[in-house]
């Protein structure tokens, strides 16, 4: 018994890709299908609660988080939280997927990541934590990070949007 | 509004000039376009150029000098772009060449927070130019605190008898300390 066998996944007529009869016509290949098994119904349970706990935007928003954490790789986990409005320990839960990311937060966190988008085309990732906690003129001496904090995240974004303008001043 | 007859312009010149472009960039370095600047609000094409590379980063952190401190993670490039300019172009990089025109010289340095009220007349000497037969103004660096000047060329390269890109490659980027750096805010 092969490990395939043995888990029933192929049946008998997966002969010739396991090599012990090369000769054998193609049209003999297994049908996969019939050995799938049905799902039992406490999966197929979980399958609807989840549905209708996260909802059809559950993708997006998902993916949303892993741009943002990918951008975030090199800053303090405190801080990344801080920056995407969550304490810690939600934001843990969030990346397990243990809970739903609410779409008040999801809009925000898409401008932070258009945010982050823009500032690394200028400043290499590794750079950001030190960013996020720099003083800028143009955010009247606060910090990145202080200024969203205190609700000011598109004056970030306008400061962002202006780093890739090559034009002189 | 300026008098461009009175103008001194400069010859035909060919040799490199620079400029700086972040690495996630789309587009050439040396595409002209629709920005917004000191000579442009966005009705017609620019490409502004430096005449040194310390010249072209004193212009981005001119406008962001919090990277001041971040030289060393910055993620631009500086490009030397060997430019061939076929056409005249105004010049205005000493102060009896402005005046010759009635533009005050100091307003081509001017450092104003508001942007509208920063370019108001750069931006009516370059709409000017860009409408007459000059292609480009030479005038001196807003960025910079040592004596160094900038072209803006107007409109698309390679039309006939105006300018054209003879090559474009990346150069080391310059470090440059505060004390060399006119910041706008």
């Amino acid at each position: 018994m092969t490990l395939l066998d043995d888990r029933g996944v192929f049946d008998a007529g997966t002969g010739p890709m396991l090599g012990d009869n090369p000769v054998r016509p193609f049209d003999a290949l297994p049908q996969r299908s019939s050995a799938r098994a049905a799902p039992d119904a406490d999966t197929l349970e979980r399958a609807r609660r989840l549905h209708s706990q996260w909802g059809i935007e559950s993708p997006q928003k998902v993916a949303l988080l892993g741009i943002l954490l990918a951008r975030l790789a090199e800053v303090p986990f405190e801080d990344a939280a801080e920056l995407l409005d969550v304490r810690p320990a939600r934001l843990e839960k969030l990346m397990h997927g243990e809970e739903q990311i609410p779409s008040r937060i999801a809009k925000r966190w898409m401008v932070i990541a258009e945010a982050l988008e823009d500032l690394q085309a200028v400043l290499k990732p590794r750079a950001t934590a030190r960013w996020l906690r720099t003083s800028i003129p143009a955010l009247e001496g606060r910090t990145p990070l202080d200024s969203i904090k205190r609700g000011r995240l598109a004056e970030v974004r306008a400061l962002t949007a202006s780093y890739c303008d090559e034009a002189f001043s | 509004m300026y008098n461009l007859a009175a103008a001194t312009t400069w010859q035909p010149f060919a040799g490199p000039l620079y400029k700086w472009l972040d690495n996630r960039a789309t587009h050439a370095p040396d595409s002209p376009w629709f920005a917004l600047g000191r000579f442009g609000e966005g009705a017609h094409k620019t490409l502004y150029l430096a005449e040194s590379p310390r010249g072209a980063i004193a212009e981005f952190l001119r406008m962001h000098p919090e990277f001041l401190q971040f030289q060393n993670d910055l993620n631009i490039t500086v490009y030397e772009i060997l430019t061939a300019v076929g056409c005249e172009c105004l010049d205005v990089r000493r102060e009896a060449l402005s005046e010759a025109i009635g533009f005050p010289h100091e307003r081509l340095a001017s450092s104003e927070r508001d942007e509208a009220v920063r370019y108001v007349e750069c931006r009516a000497l370059g709409a000017a130019v860009a409408d007459s037969e000059l292609c480009g103004i030479a005038y001196p660096s807003a960025g910079a605190t040592w004596v160094t000047w900038n072209l803006v060329l107007f409109g698309d390269a390679n039309q006939l008898g105006r300018w054209q890109v003879v090559s474009c490659r990346p150069v080391s980027r310059p470090t440059l300390s505060p004390s060399g750096v006119r910041a706008l805010r």
